[in-house]
């Protein structure tokens, strides 16, 4: 007993009520994070790393958006998604669009004091092209001349890449080909500036806290792996201050642990909220939901009986009522028939079939699969998990009622999963999704191509390729939504080796307290903006 | 001489003791004293290993347990190689050189038979690699940063169960057919019944957000959440946050104890050992604490062993629930993730914690039971 009474004493006092977050730094300087300065958010995991030219994760990506800055940057304030200046002040288009040059802003600072330069652009292309730092996504900077070459290894001289310092302030970029987005692609984080003798003096450890180095607004000031990162306000930013002094960031896997610490108030920011809560989470004023540039589909293995047949493939599409889907999902998600998804440049409604059971019997009478038992069998294959599960049981009830189809659902661990997709034996149907990584069609159409590695379906059609690598040169907005109608008319009404179902939302909750929240397509977070109620 | 086997290990308790004070106040144990703890500890264990003449038989066990933790190493290595899919595949597939380029850097091109000799000479020289899903950071660190967490959360648990389950046991045992034995036993029932992911959120939902209070009692429930008096719903950053997990991982356990405490010591009271220390005149008390629980115990230690690797590597559900930065979540994770040097480094932390306790506890048999021969 009188163990428990001390255990007892000492556990109270242990005890600190108060709301402010006690912080020890690793250099052993304590720090108490007061409420009013604070604002605390969760990641699913600990970041695999916050090195922003190597990582491909959302959690890394998430917390290399506040300590670092491109040249450029989207306004979040505003749905069309202009382009701001950030690092660079103003750029020039020159041959059309294969020659870009980028005049860097004058005055900003890295947070140990050294002023950037243009040459720090150029460093972070030469790292993240370099074969040996083995770069995962690095296939978005490819259009820029020479760039695949040297990252297969073929080149071994960077400086035949066509990114060069033209002066301290100026860099230039020549392309491979004319591009007329070129400049969004600089507002992904694996274009940011690095310091290549910081992460040449600390190695692998040069994302550490007491090592690292950054530019953006916010600065790392405490990183407690698989516990929490705290980042500070960087005094020396170049642009206005943030408002909000103090960013937390807590690892937390689970969605209804977190979700628990929102309902406490310990979380004033989350994403990634557990789908079975939707509903009631969706009467919440601090719910907050906007359809993203977010695509969530189902692909055909087209080398598979029965789906060899486009007829087939066409009338499963048919089949589907997509209206149905997001009722059962009911997160604010919306239907989706062409390949183009909501919100985003070259949206347009009217590519797509509509659903219609009378065609779609038509089509498998054509196909010859009048008697559905006589149907080859149709293996649905999707990756555990509660949402996707849902989705697959809806489309396994839709078919059975309107085409009289059994579908067998072939649920699998992700990578188990994603190797299945490489073979054309296991699954005959598969779900997948596709998240655009700067807001231009292009990132949807790349995926369907021939020599696309994403392109899992095995399907291949020249005349797409070709209006593909058409409209990415052309520079006339008009032409190019004139070219992506003809590759959505073959890719979606046509051929159909891919059903669209449904664009995916951004799901956020967001506690009172945050003022000036912008809710945006891109399912971009910059606290920079944010602030919060005193 | 004969006093200091003995003194040592009360030593070693109060060293213990101290750290745990250390843990609960400031959260952190000055090193010197995990230093000093460790080193009287390993002194007076091996002084009673000595004492006992168990030295040969510790010997023999640790030199067959090398064998066994190599054929782990072995085992894992070619099981991890036949799992589908590679610790690089997502959503967004990647070009075929990029592929190749990751695969060079962590040595995944080279043929299987030399990733396998490089690896068990890497174990052999205590190096673990570096995890492929946490790049920067080495697997031994891992397990040095998320280890702590997961012992700790276990050691208090361990701590918690038997505190509360050799008691409830003896209680039970000592008032057999009484009311307070069908009591205990309920309770210890619904401990081994309730799971810990329904215990869990059952916990948190009373004492984390105040059930039933906030809704008859509003305004005391918004004064309990002011002070902050309501225990944290999950996180490991104070005591406080130990709490609930502790509770949960450590009532399973409990009244598990419970239970073969009491079949135990009801097995033993009605021995003729004790009806002579009975006849001899000896209070009750005295009967049960120095001759019937003592012998009790071998049961009790027989399922220690196991619970204890099982608990002080942590338990997925509640790191996972509690969001506890503990070492148990990887054993999941990396699995998911194809980490294929930090799931090698797991599997082996895990049996080579597993032939320790049940080491551990075969040397104890013979210290509460003289008469088990070990061997």
């Amino acid at each position: 007993m009188k163990f428990f009474g001390c255990l007892l004493i000492f556990l109270c006092l242990g005890c600190q009520p108060q709301k402010d977050t006690p912080l020890v730094l690793k250099s052993g300087e304590r720090r108490v994070l007061p409420y009013g300065e604070t604002l605390s958010t969760v990641i699913t995991s600990e970041p695999p790393k916050i090195d922003w030219l190597l990582s491909s994760d959302t959690d890394s990506s998430w917390i290399e958006e506040q300590i670092m800055q491109g040249l450029v940057q989207f306004d979040l304030s505003q749905p069309g998604l202009k382009l701001l200046p950030a690092l660079a002040t103003h750029w020039q288009q020159k041959d059309k669009g294969q020659r870009w040059v980028f005049h860097l802003r004058k005055n900003v600072v890295w947070t140990d004091g050294v002023s950037f330069q243009a040459q720090h652009v150029v460093d972070a292309f030469e790292r993240i092209l370099n074969p040996a730092s083995a770069a995962i996504a690095v296939d978005n900077i490819f259009p820029i001349q020479n760039a695949k070459k040297y990252n297969q290894g073929l080149i071994t001289h960077f400086n035949r890449v066509g990114v060069k310092a033209l002066g301290p302030l100026t860099v230039e970029f020549v392309l491979e080909q004319p591009m007329a987005f070129f400049p969004m692609l600089l507002t992904h984080h694996t274009t940011f500036p690095i310091r290549k003798d910081v992460v040449e003096k600390h190695g692998e450890l040069w994302t550490e806290p007491e090592n690292i180095v950054t530019l953006g607004p916010y600065k790392m000031i405490h990183w407690h792996h698989d516990s929490r990162l705290v980042l500070e306000r960087n005094e020396t930013y170049w642009g206005e201050p943030p408002a909000i002094k103090y960013l937390v960031f807590y690892m937390i896997g689970k969605s209804s642990t977190s979700l628990r610490m929102f309902e406490r108030g310990k979380i004033d920011f989350m994403r990634d909220l557990p789908s079975s809560e939707i509903p009631r989470l969706r009467q919440k004023p601090e719910f907050h939901y906007l359809p993203g540039l977010r695509l969530y589909y189902y692909g055909f293995k087209i080398k598979k009986k029965p789906f060899d047949d486009k007829r087939v493939r066409r009338a499963i599409a048919l089949a589907i009522d997509r209206s149905e889907i997001t009722k059962v999902l009911g997160g604010g998600q919306q239907p989706l028939k062409s390949w183009v998804p909501m919100g985003m440049f070259g949206f347009d409604p009217q590519w797509g079939l509509d659903f219609n059971v009378t065609k779609a019997q038509k089509l498998m009478k054509e196909a010859g699969y009048e008697d559905a038992t006589r149907v080859p069998p149709i293996v649905l294959g999707f990756n555990t998990e509660e949402k996707h599960r849902r989705v697959a049981e809806n489309i396994q009830a839709q078919l059975k009622r309107n085409l009289g189809l059994r579908v067998e659902l072939k649920n699998e661990e992700w990578k188990t999963f994603l190797n299945g997709l490489r073979s054309d034996s296991v699954y005959s149907l598969f779900r997948l999704g596709w998240v655009a990584d700067y807001a231009d069609p292009h990132n949807f159409f790349a995926i369907m191509t021939s020599f696309s590695v994403n392109n899992r379906t095995g399907w291949e059609n020249e005349q797409y390729d070709t209006l593909v690598a058409k409209a990415v040169k052309e520079t006339e907005p008009e032409t190019r939504l004139r070219l992506y109608g003809k590759a959505q008319a073959i890719l979606v009404e046509e051929e159909m080796p891919v059903i669209p179902l449904f664009t995916d939302v951004n799901q956020v909750l967001v506690s009172k307290r945050v003022t000036n929240y912008n809710n945006n397509v891109l399912d971009l977070y910059h606290f920079k903006d944010m602030g919060l109620k005193k | 001489m004969t006093a200091i086997g003995p003194l040592l290990f009360w030593l070693s308790f109060l060293l213990g003791l101290a750290m745990v004070l250390f843990d609960l106040v400031y959260m952190t144990v000055p090193s010197l004293l995990v230093t000093i703890f460790w080193v009287v500890f390993l002194v007076s264990f091996f002084w009673g290993v000595i004492k006992q003449n168990l030295l040969p038989f510790f010997i023999k066990r640790l030199l067959s347990s090398l064998f066994v933790v190599f054929v782990i190493a072995t085992l894992t290595f070619f099981l991890l190689r036949l799992l589908p899919g590679g610790p690089f595949d997502e959503e967004k597939a990647l070009p075929v050189h990029v592929k190749k380029n990751i695969e060079k850097k962590y040595g995944l091109d080279k043929p299987v038979h030399i990733q396998y000799w490089s690896h068990i000479s890497g174990i052999t020289q205590g190096h673990l690699g570096y995890s492929y899903k946490y790049e920067g950071r080495e697997v031994s660190e891992i397990i040095k940063d998320a280890f702590p967490v997961s012992f700790k959360l276990g050691f208090y648990a361990l701590l918690l169960s038997f505190l509360i389950g050799v008691p409830l046991g003896l209680l039970a045992a000592a008032h057999h057919g009484t009311r307070w034995d069908s009591a205990a036993m309920v309770v210890a029932i619904s401990g081994i019944s309730l799971p810990s992911f329904l215990m869990a959120p059952l916990l948190i939902y009373i004492f984390s957000f105040g059930w039933p209070i906030n809704h008859w009692f509003p305004g005391f429930y918004q004064w309990l959440v002011d002070y902050d008096i309501l225990l944290p719903a999950a996180l490991w950053h104070s005591p406080r946050h130990y709490i609930l997990p502790v509770v949960t991982l450590g009532i399973r356990p409990a009244a598990f104890i419970a239970r073969l405490t009491r079949a135990s010591v009801l097995d033993v009271i009605h021995s003729d050992f004790v009806r002579t220390a009975r006849a001899k005149g000896l209070s009750d008390k005295v009967v049960l604490y120095h001759h019937v629980l003592r012998n009790s115990l071998v049961p009790v230690l027989t399922y220690a062993g196991p619970l204890v690797a099982g608990i002080l590597s942590g338990s997925f559900i509640v790191e996972i629930i509690f969001a506890i930065p503990g070492i148990a979540k990887y054993f999941v994770q990396s699995v998911f993730n194809r980490d294929y040097p930090l799931i090698m480094a797991l599997t082996l932390l895990f049996s080579v914690m597993l032939i320790l306790a049940n080491l551990v506890v075969d040397l104890l048999y013979k210290v509460v039971d003289p008469r088990i021969e070990v061997s």
